[in-house]
C-alpha cells in the first residue's frame, strides 16, 4: 500500500518539475515577442557566412532557445543592420528548408543566411538588394585529375555535387560531361565525401574554398563564374537578406542600411568572418591541441552543448512517454467503456471512438518527422500562434507516443481476465472502481515492457525533431560533425552517449517491474499477529 | 440451518436467450432466509446462467428477481448495493490478481460498503480466520494452492456481510484432496444462518447441507424438493437418470 503511494509522489514531482520547466520555457518565449529584438533565421551552420558557437567571442549574438551564439558574415551585416534599427539582433537557428517557413510563419524577422534570391523563392518572400557578390568555383584536391582544368567541358566524368535546395546543384549542368551526384545537406558532407574520395568535387561559392583551405591545405579552388560558356544569373550570384511579403517598410529601410555599407567594409567583414570562423584541430598544429586526445578537447570545447542536447533529449522523451502514457491511458479507457444502454449515449460513443481511432491511425501512420514540420510550421502559418520550438516538439513527442500507447493500453485492458471484472461486479463496484482498483493495475503491469520500450524509442526517434531545429542530442551531435569535420568519432560518440541513456533506462525500468511484481515468497503470520510492516515480519520469522 | 418462513429472493418466471438459443425457459423459485439451497443438473442446463442471473452478471431476458420483495430489475433499482448484499463464489475463484490475500478481502468493503481501512482489515481478518487462511494474508493469489483461494475468495465474499451467498461449482476446478477443506468451510458457515445457493456436483455434500434442491435441465425446474424426496424418492424420469450416472461414476 505504502510504495504505491511513494511511485503516486515520484510520478507527482516529476510532473510538476517538468511543468515548472515547461512554464519557464513558455513565459521565456511570451517574453521575448513584444520587445524590439530583431530576429534573425539562418541555419548557424554554413561557414563563413553564419555558425554555431559556445560563447560570445568576436561579437557572436544569442541563438534564440538556447546557450550558444551565432556568428559569421551574415551576423556582422546583421548586427550593423540591428544597430541602425535599435534593434537587438538574435539568431533563429533553423535547417535550411526550414527557413522560408520561418520567415512566413512569423517566427524570424530576416533570413540572412547565404541565400541567393532565386525567381522561385520570390514568388514566397521578398529579398532585399545583394549584402554579397560572390563568384563559383569547384572545390577539389589538389592531387585531383581535375584540378588544372581550365574549361567547362574539363570536368568530363568527374562526379560532383553541391548543397541540397540550393541552385549551386543545377550549375553542375554546365559543367558538360560531369557525372551529378546526389546532393548533400551542408558543407561538412561535401568536405568530408571530397577528403574520403567518394566525389571528386563539389560546386560552391568563393568564401567556401577560402575557409576550407584553411583547415585543409590539400584542396584546390577552380572559379568557374569567368570560364566560357558559364552562366549564372544576377539572382543567383548575390546574396540576399529575405523579407516576409507584407513586411514592406523593413524591406525599406534594410535596403538603405545595407547602402551605406560599402563594397570594402563588406570584404573586409567577410575576410574576418573567415579568420573567425571555428577551426578544427588541422589549423592548431603545434599548439597545445596536439597533445590533447581528440576527445577531450572536443569535451572542452562542446561538453556543455552535449549535455545540454542529453539533457533535452531525456525532457522529450521521458515528458513524452509520461503525458503520453496519460493520453493513452485516456484513449485506451474510453475505447473499452461497454456500450451504453440509452441510444443517445451509445451514438456519442460511437462519434467519440470514431474520432479516436482517426487520432491513433493518423498518428500511428505518418513519420513523427512530418508530424512535427506539419504541426510546428503549420500552427504558426495558419493560426499565427507562435508557440515555443521546445514546447511544440514535447507536445508532438506526447500526441505521437499516445497514439501508440492506446493501443497498447487498450489491448492490456482487453486481455484482463474476465473473471476479474465478474469478481468486482459481484461485490458491487461501479466500473470506475472496477476499471481503476482492478483492471487498471493489471493492464499496465502487463504493459509495462511495451511503456519501456515506447521510452527507449522515444530517446532516440526524438533525434528527427532536428527538422523543427529542437537542440536534442542528435541536433547537436550534427553540429559538431559539420564544425570539426570529424564525422565518424562524433557520431561514435553521440551513439555511444544513446546506448549508455537506453540501457540506464532499460535498467531502471526492469526494477520498477520487479518491484511491482511484489516479493516472490510471502510471510507466514503466526495466528495472534496483526498485519504489520515488512519489518515486523521479519522479526516473527 | 436456521429456516425461518421470511421469502428473501425470489425468481418469477426468469427467462434468458442468448441469440436464438433460449437457455433458461421458465425459472422460478422461493428462497427464505437463512436457508440452504443446492442446485444440481446435467452439464449445460443452465444451472449457472440462473445462478448469474441472481446477481445480474447476466441479464434476464424476462421475469423478475425480487429481493425482499422487490424487483431488482426495475430501472431505479440500485443495482450495485444489491450485488454487495449478494456475493458470489466462482468456480475459478477469480481472486484480484494485483492484490493479496488481505486486499482481495478489504477492497470490496471499503469501496463499496465504504468502512474505514480498519474496520475493513479487522472484518477481513476475523474472516480469514474463519477460513483458516490468515496466516497468509501477504500473500498474492497466485503463490496459493486452489483450495486456499477458493476459502480466500469465500472470505472475501463473506466480508461483505451479504444476505445470500452463490456458490457456482465452488469444487469443479480443485484437485479431489483440496475439495474437503472448500466443503468443511461451507458447511460451517450454513451453520451461521447465511442464506446459500449453490450449484454443485458433490452429491453427497448436497444431500447433508440442503434444506430445498432443485434439479435444473434444459432450461426448467424439472424436479424440486429436500434431499430425501430428491434422492430417495425422485419423480422425474430426468432426475432419476441423472442421478443414477452419479452413482456409477
Ligand atoms: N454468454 C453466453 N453466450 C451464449 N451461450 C451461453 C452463454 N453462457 C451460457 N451459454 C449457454 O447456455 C447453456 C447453459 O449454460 P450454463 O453455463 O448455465 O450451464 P450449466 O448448467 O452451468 O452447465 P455446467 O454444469 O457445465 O456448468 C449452455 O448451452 C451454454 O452454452
Ligand atoms: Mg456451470
Amino acid at each position: 500500500m505504502k510504495s504505491r503511494y511513494k511511485w503516486l509522489a515520484i510520478l507527482v514531482a516529476l510532473f510538476t518539475c517538468l511543468s515548472i520547466a515547461t512554464n519557464f520555457s513558455l513565459t521565456e518565449a511570451d517574453a521575448k515577442k513584444d520587445d524590439g529584438t530583431l530576429k534573425v533565421a539562418m541555419e548557424a551552420n554554413y561557414q563563413p557566412y553564419n555558425w554555431t558557437q559556445t560563447n560570445n567571442a568576436n561579437g557572436a549574438v544569442p541563438i534564440e532557445g538556447s546557450k550558444e551564439f551565432a556568428n559569421g558574415y551574415d551576423v556582422k551585416i546583421a548586427k550593423i543592420i540591428g544597430q541602425k534599427l535599435h534593434r537587438k539582433v538574435e539568431v533563429v537557428k533553423t535547417e535550411w528548408d526550414g527557413l522560408l517557413p520561418a520567415l512566413t510563419s512569423g517566427k524570424a524577422d530576416l533570413i540572412i543566411a547565404g541565400m541567393s534570391p532565386t525567381a522561385e523563392r520570390e514568388k514566397a518572400i521578398n529579398f532585399s538588394q545583394p549584402y554579397r557578390n560572390s563568384t563559383f568555383v569547384v572545390i577539389t584536391k589538389l592531387n585531383s585529375r581535375y584540378a588544372n582544368a581550365k574549361k567547362l567541358t574539363d570536368f568530363k566524368g568527374a562526379k560532383l555535387t553541391a548543397q541540397q535546395g540550393t541552385f549551386h546543384y543545377d550549375l553542375i549542368k554546365q559543367l558538360k560531361g560531369a557525372k551529378r551526384q546526389p546532393a548533400m545537406r551542408d558543407f561538412a558532407a561535401m568536405r568530408q565525401s571530397l577528403i574520403s574520395g567518394t566525389i571528386d568535387g563539389y560546386v560552391a561559392e568563393d568564401t567556401e574554398s577560402t575557409s576550407f583551405k584553411m583547415v585543409d591545405p590539400d584542396i584546390k579552388s577552380i572559379p568557374v563564374s569567368k570560364m566560357a560558356g558559364f552562366h549564372a544569373t544576377k539572382d543567383e550570384s548575390v546574396t540576399a537578406i529575405g523579407i516576409a511579403k507584407p513586411n514592406k517598410a523593413l524591406l525599406k529601410s534594410v535596403n538603405q542600411i545595407l547602402a551605406t555599407i560599402p563594397e570594402a567594409k563588406r570584404t573586409k567583414l567577410m575576410t574576418e568572418a573567415v579568420k573567425q570562423q571555428p577551426k578544427t584541430d588541422n589549423n592548431k598544429k603545434g599548439k597545445k591541441a596536439k597533445s590533447e586526445p581528440w576527445l577531450v578537447s572536443m569535451w572542452r570545447q562542446y561538453g556543455g552543448m552535449i549535455l545540454n542536447g542529453i539533457g533535452m533529449t531525456l525532457l522529450l522523451a521521458s515528458v513524452g512517454t509520461i503525458v503520453g502514457f496519460f493520453i493513452g491511458l485516456a484513449v485506451g479507457i474510453v475505447r473499452t467503456i461497454p456500450t451504453p444502454t440509452t441510444t443517445g449515449k451509445r451514438w456519442l460513443l460511437k462519434f467519440v471512438n470514431w474520432l479516436l481511432s482517426v487520432y491513433i491511425e493518423v498518428f500511428r501512420g505518418t513519420p513523427m518527422m512530418v508530424q512535427a514540420a506539419v504541426i510546428y510550421y503549420g500552427i504558426a502559418q495558419f493560426w499565427h500562434l507562435n508557440i515555443d520550438r521546445t514546447v511544440a516538439a514535447l507536445i508532438i513527442v506526447s500526441i505521437n507516443t499516445g497514439a501508440y500507447l492506446a493501443e497498447i493500453i487498450r489491448g492490456g485492458i482487453i486481455s484482463t481476465p474476465e473473471g476479474q471484472f465478474e469478481a468486482a461486479s459481484a461485490l458491487g463496484m461501479t466500473h470506475n472502481q472496477r476499471m481503476w482498483h482492478i483492471i487498471l493495475p493489471q493492464a499496465i503491469k502487463n504493459c509495462l515492457p511495451s511503456i519501456t520500450n515506447e521510452f527507449i524509442v522515444n530517446i532516440k526517434d526524438t533525434s528527427v525533431l532536428s527538422i523543427i531545429s529542437v537542440s536534442e542530442l542528435f541536433f547537436v551531435g550534427s553540429t559538431i560533425a559539420s564544425q570539426t569535420f570529424k564525422f565518424f568519432p562524433t557520431y561514435l560518440t553521440i551513439s555511444a552517449i544513446y546506448l549508455a541513456l537506453t540501457f540506464t533506462i532499460t535498467r531502471i525500468f526492469n526494477l520498477i517491474e520487479k518491484h511491482l511484481q511484489g516479493s516472490k515468497n510471502y510471510n507466514l503470520m503466526a495466528n495472534q499477529v496483526q498485519v504489520g510492516t515488512p519489518k515486523d515480519m521479519e522479526a516473527n520469522n | 440451518m436456521t429456516e425461518s418462513n421470511e421469502t428473501i429472493l425470489s425468481l418469477k418466471n426468469i427467462k434468458k436467450t442468448f441469440g436464438e438459443h433460449q437457455v433458461l425457459k421458465d425459472i422460478s423459485f422461493d428462497i427464505n432466509k437463512g436457508e440452504i439451497a443446492t442446485i444440481i443438473g446435467p452439464s449445460g442446463g443452465g444451472k449457472s446462467t440462473t445462478l448469474r442471473c441472481i446477481n445480474l452478471l447476466e441479464e434476464p431476458t424476462a421475469g423478475e428477481v425480487d429481493f425482499h420483495g422487490k424487483n431488482v430489475l426495475a430501472p431505479n433499482y440500485n443495482r450495485n448495493i444489491y450485488r454487495a448484499k449478494v456475493g458470489m463464489v466462482f468456480q475459478q475463484f477469480d481472486l484480484f490478481e494485483n492484490k493479496n490475500v488481505l486486499a482481495n478481502c478489504m477492497v470490496g468493503q471499503e469501496l463499496v460498503l465504504k468502512r474505514s481501512k480498519d474496520e475493513a482489515r479487522k472484518i477481513a481478518m476475523t474472516n480469514l480466520k474463519k477460513v483458516g487462511m490468515e496466516q497468509y494474508v501477504n500473500a498474492r493469489p497466485s503463490q496459493l494452492s486452489g483450495g486456499q483461494q477458493q476459502r480466500v475468495a469465500i472470505a472475501r465474499a463473506i466480508s461483505m456481510d451479504p444476505e445470500i451467498l452463490l456458490f457456482d461449482e465452488p469444487t469443479s476446478a480443485l484437485d479431489p484432496e483440496m475439495v474437503g477443506e472448500v466443503l468443511s468451510v461451507m458447511k460451517n458457515l450454513a451453520t451461521t444462518g447465511l442464506t446459500m445457493i449453490i450449484v454443485t456436483h458433490e452429491m453427497a455434500f448436497a444431500k447433508e447441507i440442503s434444506d430445498q434442491m432443485f434439479f435444473i435441465s434444459d432450461g426448467v425446474i424439472t424436479e424440486q424438493g429436500t434431499p430425501d424426496q430428491l434422492f430417495n424418492h425422485p419423480q422425474n424420469e430426468k432426475t432419476v437418470k441423472f442421478l443414477s450416472n452419479f452413482q456409477n461414476n
